[in-house]
C-alpha cells in the first residue's frame, strides 16, 4: 500500500477525528499537497453530514409501556415456572420429540425392509424362544444365514395336497421371490402359533415338493430331518461365503443332486431345499418324513390359509387362453360338482372350523375312509360305497412298489397321453350306500387304491378344489385335463369332480376304476375332505395316507421341506392328537 | 422495574432508530425494539460495566436485529412503496417534526423527502455489518471504540469498515454529494 493509498484509508478516520496528533499532521499535510485527496476528503466529508442530517425517528410512546407489561409477564412466568421446577409443558417437548424419533425410525425400518427385503437380517440373528438350541444350519446358514424367503406354505402359485404336501406350479425362480411374500404370509400363520407366523409358498419351483412339518420343536425336528437326508446321502451344500449375513437367495440347488440347503426363514419357521439325485430318494424321504410329521405332538393339517392354491384351466387345445369367466365357471362346476359327488358341498373355512370343533378320531377316520367326508351314519361297506374302493383288487405294497418303480423309469410324461383320454380324472356321482364295514377296512383298501394309481394322478386337492398337473405336462395333458373339466374327447363328461391326470405309459385303467363313483382318487378326495374337515389331529391319519400316493413315479427330483413351529397349547388338541396316534397305530397293525 | 422503566424512556429512541436504520419495517422495528430492552432486562444481572450501559445495549439490539434479518432468509428488508412509507406516515410526521424541533439543523432542514429516501435506499442497499457501522457512527455519533464495543469488532476493523461503506455510499450518492 503506498503512502497515498493510507492516506486515503484515513481520510474517515481524520474527518472523525480518530486519527493520533502525528497522524493527523501526516494528512493535513498531504491534503494541503494533493486536490484530488482533497476533492475525496469532501465527498467523504458530504456523505457524513448527509447521513448525520437524516431526520431521527421518535419511538412510539407506548413501546415503554409495552416493554414493561411483556418484562412484568416474563417475570411471572419465571416465577411460576421456578414455583414449578421446570419451565412449563417441556416434558411434553420430550416426549414430543422422542415420539418423532420413534415414529421416524420405524418408518424408516419399515422402508428399509419394503426397498431391500432381501438386506434385512433373518438368518440366525433371529432367535425363537422355541429353540433353546437352535440346531446348526447347513449350507449358507452355518456361515451366517440366509435370508431365502422363497418357500412357503402354500400360494397362488403352489398346491396343496392337503396335508402339507405341495407342487409348485410354475417356476418363476428364486429371484422373482421377494420379501414382500414373506411378510404377507406371516398373517397366516396357524392360529396358536406365536412370533414369525408362516412365510407361504407363493413361488415354488416347477415340479418341487413341499413337505410341510408343524413341529413344537423346530430344531429337534430340522435334526431329525438333517439326519434323514445325511442317511440318505444327501449332504449340506457348504457356501463359500463367510459374511455374516449373505443377502443373496438360496441356492438353486437342482441339477447339483444329493444336496440340501437349510436355512432358518424367521425365528419359527426352517426351510431345508433338497436336490436328490433320483425321485426314489424324495420317496424315500418322503416316508421318513410321514414318519416324522406323525411323531408330532401338533396337529398337522395345514391351515385354510395354506390351502389356497392356484386354481386355473389349462390352455384351451386351441392355443387360446381360457377367458377369467370360464375360469370362474369351472371353479363352479367344481365346486358342484364335488357337492354332487361326495354327497356335500365342497368345504369351506367355515365347514372347517366347524367341523375342527366337534370332530373326535373316529369320526375322522371314517370320513378319511368314507365318501369325502360324508357324515357317517352307519356302517359303511367299502366294497359298495361310493369311493369304488370294494371294485380295487386288493394288491400288496411290494408289488405297488415295485411297478411304480418300473413305471417311473420307463414313463416319459406327456406322448401317451392319448392312450389315456381323461387320464384318472374320475368323479363320484352319488354318495355310496351305508357302509357296512368298519372304516379302517375301507380305508385300508382306499390306501391301495392310491398307492395303484398313484403314478397316474398326480396331486388331488379337493379341499379346495383344485387339480394339479405333475411338472411336465405337455399340451396333450392339457387338453385331458380341459375335456375333464368341460366334458369332451377322451374326457368323462359332465364329471363331478374334475381330477388332473397325468399321461402315462400305462394303458387306461379298466372303465371300473375310471368310472363314476370308483377309483382311487374319490378316496384320496374323501381323505382330504376328511382332513379338512376335521381339521385336527385326527386329520394325521387321513393326510398321511393321502399324503404318501400322490408323486410316486413321478420325475420329480426337487423338494422343499419347510418346519413350522406349531406349539402344544391345547390340552384339546394334544388329547385328539394322543387319540389320532393311537387310531394310527391300530390301523397300521391292523394293516400289516 | 420502575428503574429499567427509566432506561427505557431513556434509550428507546435510540435504539429505536438504529433498529429502524437497519429494518426499514417499522412493526418489526417496533417488535425488536421491545426484544432488545427485554433481553437487556433478563440479562441485566450480566452487565459488569465494563463498558457504557447504552453500548451495551446497541450491542444487544444490533445482535437482534442482525439475527433477525438472517433468518428472515436473504430477503432484506427493502419496502415496496420505499423508505419513506414509515416516515410519510402521519405519525411519523409528526414525530419528524418534533424531532426536528428538538434538533433543528440547517442541512436536516433542508434536505427534501426525495434526498432522504435516496439516502435511505443506498443505506439500506449497504451490507448490513457496514450499515451497522455507518450508522452508529454518522447517526448515533458514537465513537470508535464504542463502535467497537458494539459491534464486538477490533478498532482498525471499524476503522476500514467505515471508511469503506462512505466510499460506497459517496459513489452512490455522487450527485447529492457534489
Amino acid at each position: 500500500m503506498s503512502n497515498r493509498e493510507k492516506i486515503q484509508y484515513d481520510l474517515s478516520a481524520y474527518l472523525d477525528g480518530e486519527l493520533t496528533a502525528e497522524r493527523t499532521q501526516q494528512v493535513r499535510q498531504a491534503l494541503d499537497q494533493d486536490p484530488a485527496l482533497s476533492a475525496e476528503m469532501d465527498g467523504i466529508r458530504a456523505v457524513r453530514d448527509l447521513l448525520a442530517a437524516l431526520p431521527r425517528t421518535r419511538a412510539p410512546h407506548e413501546l415503554a409501556d409495552s416493554v414493561l407489561r411483556r418484562a412484568e409477564r416474563a417475570s411471572l412466568v419465571e416465577v411460576s415456572s421456578a414455583a414449578a421446577g421446570r419451565r412449563p409443558f417441556q416434558w411434553m417437548r420430550y416426549l414430543a420429540a422422542a415420539a418423532m424419533l420413534a415414529v421416524a425410525t420405524t418408518l424408516g425400518v419399515m422402508m428399509y425392509a419394503e426397498l431391500w427385503p432381501e438386506d434385512v437380517p433373518t438368518g440366525p440373528a433371529v432367535s425363537s424362544a422355541r429353540d433353546e438350541t437352535p440346531a446348526p444350519l447347513s449350507g449358507a446358514a452355518k456361515t451366517g444365514g440366509d435370508t431365502d424367503k422363497t418357500g412357503h406354505a402354500a400360494g397362488k402359485n403352489g398346491r396343496n395336497t392337503g396335508a402339507g404336501v405341495m407342487i409348485a406350479s410354475k417356476d418363476r425362480g428364486e429371484e422373482d421371490l421377494s420379501g414382500r411374500a414373506a411378510r404377507y404370509g406371516k398373517g397366516m400363520a396357524p392360529k396358536g402359533a406365536r412370533g414369525g407366523g408362516i412365510v407361504r409358498l407363493g413361488n415354488l419351483p416347477e415340479g418341487e415338493i413341499n413337505e410341510v412339518i408343524y413341529t413344537p420343536a423346530v430344531a429337534h425336528t430340522q435334526r431329525q430331518i438333517e439326519k434323514l437326508l445325511t442317511r440318505n446321502a444327501i449332504q449340506p451344500v457348504v457356501m463359500a461365503s463367510t459374511s455374516p449375513a449373505p443377502a443373496k437367495p438360496a441356492p438353486r440347488l437342482r441339477g447339483r443332486g444329493n444336496h440340501y440347503h437349510a436355512f432358518r426363514v424367521t425365528a419359527d419357521q426352517v426351510r431345508i431345499r433338497i436336490d436328490a439325485a433320483t425321485p426314489e430318494q424324495i420317496e424315500r424321504i418322503r416316508a421318513e418324513i410321514e414318519r416324522i410329521r406323525t411323531q408330532q405332538r401338533v396337529c398337522q393339517v395345514a391351515i385354510p390359509g395354506e390351502a389356497i392354491a392356484l386354481h386355473r384351466p389349462p390352455d384351451r387345445p386351441d392355443g387360446r387362453e381360457p377367458a377369467r369367466s370360464e375360469i370362474a365357471d369351472e371353479e363352479k362346476k367344481l365346486a358342484e360338482g364335488h357337492g354332487q359327488g361326495t354327497g356335500q358341498k365342497a368345504p369351506t373355512d367355515e365347514t372347517f372350523e366347524h367341523a375342527k370343533v366337534k370332530s373326535d378320531g373316529d369320526a375322522a377316520v371314517g370320513k378319511a375312509a368314507g365318501s369325502g367326508g360324508a357324515k357317517r351314519t352307519g356302517p359303511q361297506d367299502p366294497a359298495a360305497d361310493g369311493t369304488g374302493a370294494g371294485r380295487m383288487k386288493p394288491k400288496t405294497r411290494q408289488e405297488d412298489s415295485e411297478r411304480r418303480r418300473a413305471k417311473g423309469q420307463a414313463a416319459p410324461a406327456g406322448p401317451d397321453s392319448a392312450n389315456a383320454p381323461g387320464g384318472r380324472a374320475v368323479a363320484q356321482d352319488k354318495p355310496g350306500p351305508a357302509r357296512k364295514e368298519p372304516d379302517r377296512i375301507a380305508e385300508r383298501t382306499a390306501q391301495q387304491q392310491i398307492d395303484d394309481s398313484a403314478d397316474s394322478v398326480e396331486q388331488v386337492d379337493v379341499g379346495t378344489n383344485v387339480a394339479a398337473v405333475r411338472p411336465g405336462r405337455d399340451a396333450a395333458g392339457f387338453k385331458d385335463l380341459w375335456a375333464g373339466f368341460f366334458g369332451g374327447e377322451g374326457g368323462a363328461a359332465k364329471r363331478g369332480v374334475a381330477v388332473a391326470a397325468k399321461p402315462v405309459t400305462r394303458p387306461a385303467k379298466a372303465p371300473a376304476q375310471s368310472g363314476p363313483g370308483d377309483g382311487p382318487v374319490d378316496m384320496q378326495e374323501g381323505q382330504a375332505i376328511a382332513a379338512r374337515q376335521v381339521g385336527g389331529p385326527t386329520s394325521q391319519v387321513a393326510q398321511g395316507r393321502q399324503r404318501r400316493a400322490p408323486l410316486a413315479g413321478a420325475n420329480v427330483r426337487a423338494m422343499v421341506i419347510t418346519l413350522n413351529f406349531r406349539p402344544v397349547t391345547d390340552d384339546t388338541m394334544r388329547g385328539q392328537v394322543d387319540a389320532a396316534q393311537k387310531d394310527a397305530a391300530v390301523q397300521n397293525k391292523a394293516l400289516k | 422495574m420502575r428503574a429499567f422503566g427509566l432506561l427505557v424512556a431513556k434509550y428507546q429512541d435510540r435504539i429505536f432508530n438504529m433498529v429502524l436504520r437497519m429494518c426499514p419495517q417499522r412493526a418489526v422495528a417496533e417488535e425488536l425494539t421491545q426484544e432488545a430492552f427485554l433481553k437487556a432486562l433478563q440479562r441485566l444481572n450480566q452487565f459488569r460495566g465494563h463498558s457504557k450501559f447504552y453500548t451495551w445495549l446497541f450491542r444487544i439490539a444490533a445482535n437482534l436485529t442482525i439475527s433477525h434479518g438472517r433468518r428472515a432468509g436473504r430477503v432484506r428488508f427493502q419496502s415496496l412503496t420505499g423508505p419513506e412509507e414509515f416516515e410519510g406516515s402521519q405519525a411519523d410526521r409528526l414525530t419528524a417534526a418534533q424531532a426536528a424541533r428538538r434538533q433543528p439543523g440547517p442541512q436536516e432542514a433542508a434536505m427534501s423527502a426525495e434526498n432522504r429516501r435516496r439516502i435511505a435506499q443506498a443505506l439500506d442497499e449497504l451490507d448490513e455489518e457496514f450499515r451497522l457501522v455507518v450508522i452508529l457512527r454518522d447517526m448515533e455519533e458514537m465513537d470508535y471504540a464504542e463502535i467497537a464495543a458494539v459491534t464486538g469488532l477490533p478498532v482498525g476493523t471499524v476503522k476500514s469498515r467505515l471508511h469503506r461503506a462512505r466510499c460506497a455510499l459517496r459513489d452512490k450518492l455522487r450527485d447529492l454529494v457534489t
